[in-house]
């Protein structure tokens, strides 16, 4: 009993800090000053909404998979290099996660702009006359969201990786596997559990992000999170209210639908007990 | 199925300024069971990992049956290896633990289910099949390990200390285990441990490993019996060691008993006496015998054996073990006795 009561600042905690805000939204949605269901049905009936509400979707599937993509083979490699090597490697991955978004978003600009660094050299080696208009695309969006998620994925893959026992590579390898096939049977699912986990995280994050859009993007490349904010600030509280529960409810689906996939394609260890 | 000879032909092997195998020369025949016995650090995995193909010697070849195995990768060494730490795959169950090695030679289905079955069968794990490894105990994870490691019947089978994490009980029966099979299978099995108990029980011959180097490679009792140097005397079992003048016509003088011994080993520089070929003597027949004085200083009582340590008249000490039969009264601490022991049974040692 005593061992429940030392959990009870934590749900104090919990309750005042997320419970009771999620709380207020869903009030704030659903009830005007009734129950009403109007705010949903705006979001469902008006094109603009939806469009925004599946490439929302579109964008962080594709920031995830890219990141997937991208860190996997990145974090294979440094756990492949020497033990004292990899904490240099480690701390290269984790370098641009000590700046802000912000900054980080900011600096993309002066990487992606008109008078940029990408033009200027480019028309400097004579291969455009014209800068080529990188700022404010959906492209400038997904490098700089992938850029700036990377590390996670990374951070993640890695510590699920450095928990795969070597020896159990070098077992495959003396009873017949090739090295891709020691890959293809041990590694790839030992490490699977590690890199949905991390592909997972970084979907969330992508669904709520807010300044690369803003900032990095055009007109069209607006995600929920804008909309949000936009509705906000013309104190349109119950419409911003239901578009939130709409980015939460379509963020979990995701979530449960990838984790049962995941736990019939991935065998766990934990199944056996 | 055949086992196959195994040659280690003067392997060298260095890490940067570690040297962890120097003229390192093994030769194994077909069906031996041969065992690495070394501390830690004396280059036993070392020895096992080039055999593997894990790791390349520096100089020298290693060979199975004629087959020079540079370059060959350790899929293609047609070698089974039980690991320290089982190394296990888990997240496959049991049954597709032992598949592994058929699967990867692209065995037929139903033959695979059938020599799985039947090496789960030999360790007797058969109804443990469809269960994941954490789901196991150590000793049937260990027997797990050696029912994939010997499945596909490889003349070849390594052992890296693989018995050492389970506790006492479990390991002398893994131990038999491990003799039935090999007697079943006949395959060639280089095993490695720092157990001398277990090295002393199993093997048909022990290679000592000192540093690097073989010092000795014996069967069990002629290890025992007769080691070459002061660090195998001490290595297996206990001995008591004294130095010796110079050989001279087949003699030599110990000073700390202050007797001479023939020695039939002109080069030899100390000899080797277990404590068990030492007998306390009362005044019987001593002829043929070297005998020699001491103070009994402590004993320790095992019941059917007592070891005192006695102390000589140079102040060096040594240990004797005597069996206590009938009704013959052992010495007492503070008692002078009487020692001697046959010559033949002091082993002759050389200067490393
Ligand atoms: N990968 C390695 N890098 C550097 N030194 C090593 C490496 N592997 C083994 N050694 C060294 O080689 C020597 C023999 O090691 P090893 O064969 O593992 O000994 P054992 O198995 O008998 O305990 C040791 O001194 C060890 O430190
Ligand atoms: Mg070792």
């Amino acid at each position: 009993m005593t061992k429940r009561l030392t959990l009870l600042p934590g749900i104090a905690l919990i309750g005042m800090l997320f419970l009771i805000p999620v709380g207020i939204v869903f009030q704030q949605g659903l009830f005007d000053p009734v129950f009403t269901t109007e705010h949903f049905v705006r979001f469902a009936t008006r094109g603009a909404y939806m469009r925004i509400f599946w490439s929302t979707l579109q964008i962080s599937t594709v920031v995830a998979l890219v990141c997937l993509l991208v860190g996997y083979p990145i974090a294979y490699f440094i756990v492949r290099q020497p033990p004292a090597r990899r904490p240099f490697l480690m701390f290269l991955v984790l370098v641009p996660m000590w700046m802000s978004i912000l900054a980080r978003t900011y600096s993309w600009m002066v990487v992606l702009g008109k008078e940029g660094i990408i033009n200027q050299s480019l028309i400097w080696l004579g291969l455009i006359d014209e800068p080529i208009k990188m700022l404010f695309t959906t492209g400038a969006v997904y490098v700089a969201m992938v850029q700036i998620m990377l590390p996670i994925l990374i951070v993640t893959c890695f510590s699920s990786m450095t928990e795969i026992d070597q020896s159990l590579l070098r077992a495959a390898r003396i009873m017949g596997a090739s090295p891709r096939k020691a890959f293809r049977e041990v590694f790839l699912p030992l490490s699977a559990e590690g890199a949905i986990t991390g592909t997972l995280i970084v979907f969330i994050l992508s669904m709520g992000f807010f300044i690369v859009p803003a900032l990095l993007g055009g007109r069209r490349d607006a995600m929920l999170a804008n909309v949000i904010s936009g509705q906000v600030s013309q104190t349109n509280w119950g419409f911003a209210a239901a578009i939130s529960i709409v980015l939460l409810g379509a963020t979990l689906l995701v979530l449960v639908l990838v984790r049962g996939a995941s736990a019939k394609l991935v065998h766990h260890q934990e199944e056996a007990h | 199925m055949q086992g196959s000879r195994v040659h280690f032909e003067k392997v060298t092997k260095s890490f940067g300024e570690t040297v962890a195998l120097t003229d390192f020369n093994l030769d194994i025949a077909p069906g031996e069971f041969v065992t690495l016995l070394g501390a830690s650090g004396s280059g036993k995995s070392t020895a096992l990992n080039i055999l593997a193909g894990f790791s390349d010697a520096t100089s020298g070849e290693v060979y199975t049956g004629d087959r020079p195995l540079t370059g060959v990768a350790p899929e293609h060494r047609n070698v089974g290896m039980v690991f320290q730490n089982f190394a296990l795959f888990p997240h496959k169950t049991v049954a597709e633990n032992v598949a592994f090695p058929l699967r990867m030679r692209k065995g037929a289905r139903d033959e695979i289910d059938r020599r799985v079955k039947a090496a789960l069968e030999m360790v007797q794990l058969g109804a443990f099949a469809a269960r994941k490894p954490a789901a196991l105990s150590g000793g049937q994870r260990q027997r797990v390990a050696l029912a994939r490691a010997v499945v596909f019947e490889p003349p070849v089978l390594l052992m890296d200390e693989c018995l050492s994490a389970l506790d006492l009980k479990l390991r002398e029966e893994l131990q038999d285990e491990i003799r039935r099979i090999h007697r079943e299978i006949g395959t060639t099995v280089l095993f490695v441990t720092h157990d001398q108990t277990e090295a002393l029980t199993m093997s048909d011959r022990i290679a000592i490993l000192e540093g690097g180097k073989i010092v000795q490679i014996d069967a069990p009792e002629v290890l025992y019996d007769r080691p070459r140097t002061r660090f195998v005397a001490d290595f297996i079992g206990q001995s008591n060691m004294f130095d010796l003048s110079a050989v001279t016509d087949g003699t030599a003088a110990v000073p700390d008993m202050g007797i001479d011994i023939p020695v039939s080993d002109p080069t030899a520089v100390a000899i080797s006496i277990r404590p068990e070929r030492l007998r306390v003597i009362p005044g019987e027949n001593t002829s043929g015998l070297s005998v020699f004085q001491g103070v009994v200083e402590d004993e320790t009582f095992f019941g059917p054996v007592v070891a005192q340590t006695v102390r000589l008249r140079s102040g060096r000490r040594l240990e004797v073990r005597s069996q206590r039969s009938g009704h013959d009264r052992l010495p007492h601490t503070g008692q002078t006795i009487t020692l001697a022991f046959d010559p033949a049974d002091a082993a002759p040692l050389v200067a490393t």
